[in-house]
């Protein structure tokens, strides 16, 4: 599957990675977040070398120390700041800046790579109830201004960084609020855990729970109600995480607890287009290479990740999965624990694991 | 809060301070463990000593936790060992699973195992020696690295060793001996890289001068380098000596530096052949030694004795002082003396070297070195004591339990259990206690309870369930340990319940998610909640979920819905049938839902079933019925059917009964009710065949429209005459829908009293073998019953009510002109019997003779008071039915329970009321059960209000009632009876049972012919008591009447019959 895949201990439990697409994919750039660590709980900028030189191990650049798990991690694709959800129920927006090194040279006109990690004014969590939120469990981000969060607790809240720049230009006066102009409400609240969370379009947004339930929420009309809700037949099973198609926003692919793997066509009334059981194990994420289209990366909590690739069966000219799917292993058999995130770029994968390894992929195209 | 960190790997019984600043002198502590385990929370205690710590400690505002085994949580390169090591740790399974010790690809595989956890300890002590360079601020930390870095290069040296002696695959080889015999004297060069740094001191100083000999290091490293068999390195050192091309006793010294080397075949020939250029060249050492070539260098002489293996030289202080470890010693004379030897030697040989070695170091004495590497654990290897090597280990290294564990293990999958120095169980035993030990000493940091659970993955006795074992005292199985690991967040508590289901444990899931769904609960997160109480499969979680939500409801119309707006409740599918209340409000929802998206009658359907099943807690009954109202009053569209009307119209009676609900609400509901049955009846083109029950539930409706809309009750009283009418005709279809394996069928009472009255009607039980458990027979009367014969009713007669029987009685088309002309009317015997409004028209029909209906009836039928019956001048037993309201309690229900047996064996008789049922066999086959009320009056007037029964048979429709023929003109005839008894047996019997019996009773019976059937003997059985256990919440509570148990005696069959 992959030309070269590179792994590196990091000594940390890593629960969400994020790649940086604002950087090219031949010296990619990953945001790497640590849970279930206590006061040493981390977020770190981790380089890669073009095609993965230097033994695949990726450089340092820059740590950010955090004060709980790092649930949620997301790259906004415009301004690369850096949005995070924290286990303590805040959602905290940081910049990553490039500030030079004494003594480099950075002449050549190339973006430089990231030194610094510094959060944006004050975290944000929703008005505290008698109980709490929870953490916060799903995160998108559109157009580098907005973010779609998701607690524990089923708040759904759609925020935005207003950056205030006074008179002295100090860029650093970000800060976390809900959007005024993202509809009539942005605070919204679900009957149950927020897993997983996309926006369709600029006035459309998918989430999952832990019910089961695919919602698809309309932004103009807000928060307050789900405009549909989609579910697959039987006894509940509870959903992890949903992607919309980089091409098609129709189409949306959830993963489910055991193994189970659901591409919706939107447009459908009710039931998934296709559904197929990987394994015993829970779909943590999913992805769409951004590019290919039909090629759809699973990452499973039994420790495997998979890239599947559509076929057009679907009707409308929508992709589809076949029942039995050809399952093209992207890591190395060893790996037995949950992969518990990764992301993707054209020609990159990065893949966080619960036993503390970091593998990168070159070559994931097929 | 303070956190102090008391860890000490090295000595764990060292006593550690507590930074306490508020404690003193004389104050009580207390301490708790924590759920994971290497953790002790002390607190300082109230002076009132509470038993839970938290609220101890919250008094003292003071927690101290205290952790050990903390070096693999705090520091990064030991977490990179573990992690790392873990992953060959996993390979190392794979490979055992295949195979112990088996095959040679194997133990390569293996071999590449031990080389890789060496690796990644070589890399992790230098990673460590780096850190603590780097840590000059932090004089602590940099101690406590470098500690680390030296114990993991000594492990590194030990775990070679032990590669060398037991991994490797050639240990079975006897060629293998002089090759593993060169690895150890390889193994104690890299350990002791000493001559290596001399040489680069001794050869820069040699850029200075040009004779490095008189370097004080150049003849020591020149030794060192022949002990550790490095004769080239030697003879290239001594090629530097300022007179090494001049003097000739360099030169001979050179050339002997040539010593042979061996280099591994797998046959035993070049084993012989290396020993002979061995001791070739020795001799030829020697024969120049003897020679006194060397004499006039004494250096140079101990160097070449050496060569020559010569004991005495290998014991000269210098020599020996040159050596690190007297292992190095031992080996190095193997080397020179016999290198062919067996390992045997190693073991035989210890000793001397080790005396020999400590000969010149008075001070070092056993264990008083750096504690891996004095020589104990060395000498337990050589000696072959692998078990024993382990277990001192383990106690060298105190907490440190990786080191330990992974080499067991890999000694394990090597080895199997033929090791020596195990005792107790063997190796697999040992290794499965270090495996134990070393899972639960990870559980000082939550972060690392996936490789706890992992490796315990693979201790098969004590790893998943609790054992008892000396072992593992200390140790935490997996069923233990997951469901004390904190789900704090759901994704962590997804990864527990997975780990628990991956492996089997479910019981340990439940308790997860159990322990999730509550926490859920405590926070008011209901659909957390419920998704992990339906994961549980706790219904008893899932029913107080359920409270929840009915209690955030309150009770009210609003507050259920909102409770049901949570759409979590849309695909519990299945998982709602794990609480009756669950399912409750997922079907309540579904109501809205439809009633939402304009499905109406799927609603009422809805709410019909759960008002009919009961399933609802009564409190919302109302709620449920006011929902109902907006369809109710739909006027262009009848939504509810009447059979479901019917459901609401009990379900609201029984509110009433209950009063548990404003009457004004009731009222309102009620009225829409019967509005609504209305207008259903007609869009239905209503006919009474077309549900089973529906006569009588015209009557409820009746009953219901009586204090609602006196239109809307003639409406449906003209109904119920209709069907009453029309009831013989067709009745044989309300039966067909009763069939099953127990059936309850609740007849309609009217029509029934027209056949008790009538006994135009036979009811025939289908096939004639029929089995049944239980008959019951409903009777309700508003009219005095006597229940002491001997003390007939003394009151006023009624005599408008009119007498049993009579063709000419049933007058439909008049009843409910009647009542409803005079509902004020209404008889009121005792309290509660307006309840019973609906019932009591057929008995007072008479009573309204100046109506115009009653005008019209009373053209039907001349003259009631022509009734025999209904004579006062007649005998008082025969005219007690005409006692009117005179008992204190005018309505009764009778029940006939018959045991098991076939309906054709029995006839029941109430012999205190004097009421019979037969069961006779007909002449096709059929059984008639007729009804014998003719000669008692008194219960002439009583109304059959249902009869019932359960039967053991799944055959066809077990009763179906056929009218046999025309109702007779002649009341008398109320049963046909076929026997070989004549009927004045019969009546003499019953005479003699009651004799003052009227003869007109008695001729109520007639011999059927039986056409070629043989005939039947009746046998009667007798109850012997009265049961009054009025049930509240049946039917005959409802409508008032009374219940009466008659328990069946079998009665013994006579000889001769011939049945």
């Amino acid at each position: 599957m992959a030309s070269k895949v590179a792994a590196k201990f990091v000594s940390y439990r890593v629960s969400q990675v994020a790649l940086a697409s604002h950087y090219t994919d031949k010296e990619p750039v990953v945001a790497a977040g640590s849970w279930d660590e206590g006061p040493s709980n981390r977020i770190q900028l981790l380089g890669y070398g073009p095609k993965l030189d230097a033994e695949g191990s990726p450089r340092l650049l820059a740590v950010h120390r955090c004060h709980g798990d790092v649930m949620c991690l997301r790259f906004d694709p415009i301004y690369q700041n850096l949005f995070v959800g924290l286990g303590t129920g805040e959602l905290v927006a940081m910049a990553t800046t490039a500030e030079e090194e004494p003594g480099s040279n950075n002449g050549s006109g190339e973006r430089q790579r990231p030194r610094l990690l510094r959060q944006l004014g004050q975290g944000w969590r929703p008005s505290t109830d008698s109980f709490g939120s929870g953490a916060v469990s799903a995160l998108a981000i559109r157009d580098g201004w907005h973010a779609l969060a998701g607690w524990e607790s089923g708040r759904l809240v759609c925020c935005s960084l207003a950056v205030e720049v006074p008179d002295g230009g100090c860029s650093d006066a970000a800060t976390l609020r809900p959007a005024s102009g993202c509809g009539r409400e942005s605070v919204g609240l679900d009957s149950c855990c927020v897993t997983g969370a996309d926006f369709i379009d600029q006035n459309a947004a998918c989430t999952v729970n832990s019910m089961g339930q695919l919602k698809l929420w309309d932004l103009r009309t807000g928060l307050g109600q789900y405009d549909k809700v989609l579910t697959v037949a039987g006894d509940p099973k509870a959903m992890h995480c949903a992607r919309r198609h980089p091409a098609q926003p129709h189409l949306v692919a959830t993963g489910a607890s055991g193994g189970c793997l659901c591409l919706w066509d939107l447009r459908q009334e009710k039931f998934p287009v296709s559904i197929v059981e990987l394994d015993d194990g829970h779909v943590t994420q999913v992805e769409f290479h951004p590019v290919q289209g039909d090629l759809l990366f699973v990452s499973t909590m039994a420790g495997q990740l998979y890239a599947i690739r559509l076929s057009d069966s679907g009707g409308g000219g929508s992709a589809a999965l076949t029942d039995n799917p050809h399952l093209t292993a992207v890591l190395p058999a060893s790996q037995k624990l949950p992969v518990n995130s990764f992301c993707l770029g054209e020609d990159f994968l990065c893949a966080g694991t619960e036993d503390e390894l970091l593998y990168a992929a070159a070559g994931v195209c097929l | 809060m303070f956190q102090g960190e008391a860890a000490s790997s090295q000595q764990p019984e060292s006593s550690v301070a507590l930074p306490l600043p508020t404690v003193e002198a004389g104050c009580q502590l207390g301490a708790a463990w924590s759920s994971l385990g290497a953790v002790v929370t002390v607190f300082k205690a109230a002076a009132a000593a509470s038993s839970r710590p938290a609220v101890a400690a919250a008094s003292s505002g003071h927690l101290l936790e205290c952790r050990w085994s903390t070096e693999f949580h705090d520091c990064d390169t030991l977490r990179r060992l573990a992690a790392e090591s873990h992953r060959v740790f996993l390979t190392c399974q794979r490979l055992g699973d295949a195979s112990v010790g088996s095959s040679a690809e194997t133990r390569e595989a293996l071999l590449r195992c031990s080389k890789e956890y060496r690796a990644l300890m070589h890399d992790c002590a230098s990673e460590l020696m780096d850190s603590a360079a780097a840590a000059t601020d932090e004089p602590e930390a940099a101690a406590f690295l470098e500690n680390q870095s030296q114990l993991l290069a000594a492990c590194q040296i030990l775990w070679h060793l032990v590669e060398i002696l037991w991994v490797a695959p050639r240990y079975q080889s006897a060629a293998a001996a002089p090759q593993i015999l060169l690895e150890l004297v390889d193994w104690a060069r890299l350990h002791c890289p000493q001559p290596d740094r001399w040489i680069a001191e001794l050869l820069e100083s040699a850029n200075a001068t040009d004779a490095p000999e008189l370097h004080q290091r150049f003849w020591d490293s020149l030794y060192l380098l022949v002990l550790q068999g490095r004769t080239v390195d030697a003879r290239n050192l001594l090629s530097q000596h300022s007179q090494a091309g001049r003097q000739q006793q360099l030169k001979d010294a050179m050339e002997l530096l040539n010593m042979p080397k061996y280099s591994f075949v797998r046959d035993s020939q070049s084993v012989r052949k290396f020993d002979v250029a061995h001791c070739l060249w020795q001799k030829d050492v020697r024969v120049r030694l003897e020679a006194g070539l060397f004499a006039a260098h004494p250096q140079l002489e101990l160097l070449v004795e050496l060569l020559a293996g010569d004991e005495d030289a290998f014991a000269r202080p210098e020599i020996v002082g040159l050596c690190d470890s007297w292992y190095q010693l031992l080996l190095a004379r193997l080397l020179l003396t016999n290198p062919t030897g067996s390992l045997d030697c190693l073991g035989r040989e210890a000793p001397e070297a080790e005396a020999l070695y400590k000969r010149d170091r008075p001070s070092q004495r056993d264990g008083d070195g750096d504690g891996l590497l004095d020589g104990v654990l060395v000498r337990l290897l050589f000696d072959g004591q692998v078990g024993q090597f382990l277990a001192e280990a383990a106690g060298c290294l105190g907490s440190n339990w990786w080191f330990v564990a992974h080499l067991a293990d890999l000694l394990h999958h090597c080895l199997g259990g033929e090791v020596g120095g195990c005792s107790g169980g063997g190796f697999g035993a040992i290794r499965e206690h270090f495996l134990l030990e070393y899972s639960h000493s990870m559980l000082g940091r939550a972060a690392l309870w996936q490789l706890a659970v992992s490796y315990l993955d693979y201790c098969s006795n004590y790893g998943r369930h609790y054992q008892p074992s000396p072992h593992a005292a200390a140790a935490t199985p997996q069923e233990a340990l997951l469901v004390r690991v904190p789900p704090e967040s759901q994704r962590k508590a997804e990864q527990i319940f997975a780990a628990c289901h991956a492996r089997g444990l479910l019981d340990s899931a439940n308790t997860v998610a159990r322990t999730v769904a509550r926490r859920a609960l405590d926070k008011g997160c209901l659909g957390n909640a419920l998704t992990w109480a339906i994961r549980a499969r706790d219904p008893r979680l899932v029913a107080a979920i359920a409270d929840k939500f009915l209690l955030g409801a309150g009770g009210d119309s609003a507050g259920l819905a909102r409770a049901a707006s949570a759409d979590a409740l849309d695909c519990l599918a299945t998982s709602a049938l794990l609480s009756n209340r669950m399912a409750f409000l997922c079907q309540y929802k579904l109501f809205h839902d439809r009633v939402s998206a304009g499905q109406l009658a799927e609603a009422a359907d809805v709410a019909a079933q759960l008002l009919s099943s009961r399933m609802i807690p009564r409190r919302y009954w109302l709620s449920l019925l006011q929902d109902c109202l907006p369809l109710l009053e739909l006027r262009h569209q009848a939504v509810f059917t009447s059979a479901q009307l019917f459901d609401l119209m009990h379900a609201l009676a029984e509110l009433r009964q209950a009063d548990c609900a404003p009457a004004e609400r009731l009222s309102v509901v009620q009225a829409s009710l019967s509005d609504a049955l209305r207008r259903a009846m007609i869009d239905e083109n209503f006919h009474y065949s077309s549900a089973s029950s529906s006569l009588m539930e015209l009557m409820l409706a009746c009953r219901f429209s009586a204090s609602a809309n006196s239109r809307h009750r003639s409406w449906l009283l003209r109904r119920v005459s209709m069907a009453t009418h029309s009831a013989g005709a067709e009745s044989s279809d309300w039966f067909r829908g009763s069939a099953g394996a127990s059936s309850r069928f609740l007849t309609p009472f009217s029509s029934w009293t027209r056949v008790w009255k009538l006994g135009s009607t036979m009811y025939s039980m289908k096939p004639a073998t029929l089995y049944i458990d239980r008959l019951e027979l409903i009777i309700k009367s508003d009219n005095p019953v006597c229940m002491d014969k001997s003390k007939p009713p003394d009151t006023a007669r009624e005599p408008s009510i009119p007498a049993a029987g009579g063709p000419s009685i049933p007058q439909p088309s008049n009843m409910e002109v009647d009542s409803a002309a005079n509902p004020a009317e209404t008889p009121t015997p005792r309290s509660g019997a307006s309840q019973n409004d609906g019932f009591q028209v057929v008995n007072r029909r008479r009573r309204d003779d100046k109506t115009s209906a009653g005008s019209e009836r009373k053209r039907q039928q001349p003259d009631e008071r022509t009734d025999p019956s209904l004579d006062p001048k007649r005998p008082k037993e025969a005219n007690a039915g005409t006692y009117a309201k005179v008992a204190t309690e005018p309505k009764f229900k009778i029940c006939m329970e018959a045991s098991i047996g076939m309906i054709d064996d029995f006839l029941w008789e109430n012999d205190a009321l004097d009421i019979k049922v037969e069961a006779i066999r007909n002449a096709n086959g059929s059984v008639i059960l007729a009804f014998k009320d003719e000669a008692q009056l008194e219960l002439a007037l009583a109304n059959l209000v249902s009869i019932s029964w359960d039967t053991c048979t799944t055959a066809l429709p077990p009763l179906v009632v056929e009218r046999a023929r025309p109702p007779p003109p002649c009341r008398r005839y109320r049963a046909f009876y076929s026997g070989s008894r004549s009927i004045e047996e019969i009546r003499a019997r019953l005479l003699s049972k009651n004799p003052d019996l009227p003869q007109d009773g008695i001729r109520a019976f007639k011999e059927v012919p039986a056409k070629g059937a043989p005939g039947k003997t009746l046998y009667m059985g007798f109850s012997a008591e009265w049961e009054d256990a009025l049930k509240k919440d049946d039917f005959a509570a409802y409508i008032g009447a009374w219940k009466i148990v008659f328990h069946l005696l079998l009665r013994r069959r006579p000889a001769g019959d011939r049945r």
